[in-house]
């Protein structure tokens, strides 16, 4: 007989009761299968009514992100064989809002990123109108390398207990964003984002729980972005405040 | 401000005990925790002192010879656990707040991390000296 592994879904379907519920399906367990592919096979043959978000299948779009066993993680990366022979509980991303089953609101993570302005702003216009090449040398790259890396996964907004219970906070991936596009040579936006970044609803709303950065797929490290920031805003109000006509 | 949303949504409040659930949250509790009792220790520390050097001779001596009690020792060497705990947390996430590169390659964590217990052991060690001298 081939084996088997239970998987205990979250389930939440407004239009038919306004109380979440745990559904259990049996699914035949592979070695190279992860948490997406049962997900997959759930929907295309015991239960098409199931919802959740998914891409790439790769660990590059970032939708998959749920709560495997109460951990943050990409379903696309959680391989059954990790959690075989014991059921496996998937529920939507903590800390946010839950719109149907599996899928969570991210509107709230959107407005963030348009806030802290997760984009380049150059610091001046292209040569030969815009047509010309904005030059960076490896080392200036290497800055802010490591947080360019964010997929907007979100794990990190549901490993953070702060983000949990205070749902102004920017959050640590809009921040390690914010800091991708400070460190770039390229940006000059800085002084935009400050006033977001911070704030009281920004860095030091961060206490360094940590589990962002031990969530993040892409060891983007954003709890070390936070803190470098920090170190940064004190460092530029204390030279503001000894030199207040070198700003 | 986050805009409305249009539909139905199920909202998951935190559970009171969200830091029991996790080694990792209960740590930072105890990290959280600890710290208001190092703080309350140096204002503690800071007011007696303060009184003492404000105070005769003879009252002096008395404070002084309070310090040998059992309850202070052991106050002492709570504070003492604890400054070591503090010590050592922030050594090791140091080396992911200050990131040091040389040209394109990131100076070692380690390295970075070493160079704080070094400077803490030449500190520490110069006021054991200063401390056994006086």
């Amino acid at each position: 007989m081939s084996k088997t592994i239970t998987l205990e879904v979250f389930r939440y379907q407004p239009d038919q009761s306004d109380e979440p519920r745990f559904q259990s399906y049996t699914v035949p367990y592979r070695e190279d299968w992860v948490v997406l592919d049962a997900l997959n096979y759930i929907k295309d043959q015991l239960d098409g009514t199931l919802s959740y978000r998914w891409s790439c299948r790769m660990g590059v779009c970032g939708s998959c992100g749920m709560m495997v066993n109460g951990t943050p993680k990409l379903t696309c990366a959680a391989f059954l064989k990790d959690y075989y022979p014991k059921p496996v509980k998937v529920e939507p991303l903590t800390n946010f809002p839950v719109l149907r089953d599996l899928v969570v609101n991210i509107d709230d993570f959107m407005h963030k990123m348009k806030e802290v302005k997760t984009w380049l702003i150059p610091k001046k216009e292209l040569p030969m109108a815009g047509s010309g090449e904005y030059l960076q040398k490896p080392e200036e790259l290497a800055q802010y390398k490591q947080f360019s890396m964010c997929i907007n996964c979100m794990l990190c907004y549901a490993a953070c207990p702060v983000y949990g219970m205070e749902p102004e906070f920017i959050g640590p991936a809009a921040i390690a964003l914010a800091q991708r596009y400070n460190l770039d040579s390229r940006d000059g936006a800085k002084d935009e984002r400050a006033e977001v970044i911070f704030s009281g609803e920004g860095i030091w709303e961060c206490t360094f729980v940590g589990e962002c950065s031990v969530v993040c797929p892409k060891k983007v490290d954003p709890a070390g972005a936070i803190q470098q920031a920090k170190v940064q805003a004190t460092k530029e109000w204390w030279l503001g405040w000894i030199m207040p006509k070198a700003k | 401000m986050t805009p409305e949303p249009k539909t139905k949504q199920l909202i998951r409040p935190m559970s009171p005990t969200w830091w029991l659930e996790k080694p990792a949250y209960t740590n930072f509790m105890i990290r959280d925790f600890t710290s208001v009792f190092i703080a309350a220790y140096c204002i503690f520390l800071m007011v007696v002192l303060c009184k003492a050097m404000h105070s005769d001779a003879a009252s002096f001596q008395a404070f002084y010879a309070s310090w040998g009690s059992g309850f202070s020792k052991t106050l002492h060497l709570i504070a003492l656990i604890f400054a070591a705990y503090h010590s050592i947390t922030f050594f090791n996430l140091t080396p992911r707040v200050i990131v040091v590169f040389k040209g394109e390659e990131k100076v070692p964590e380690s390295t970075i991390a070493l160079a704080h217990y070094g400077l803490w052991a030449v500190v520490s060690l110069v006021i054991i000296v200063i401390g056994l001298w006086v």
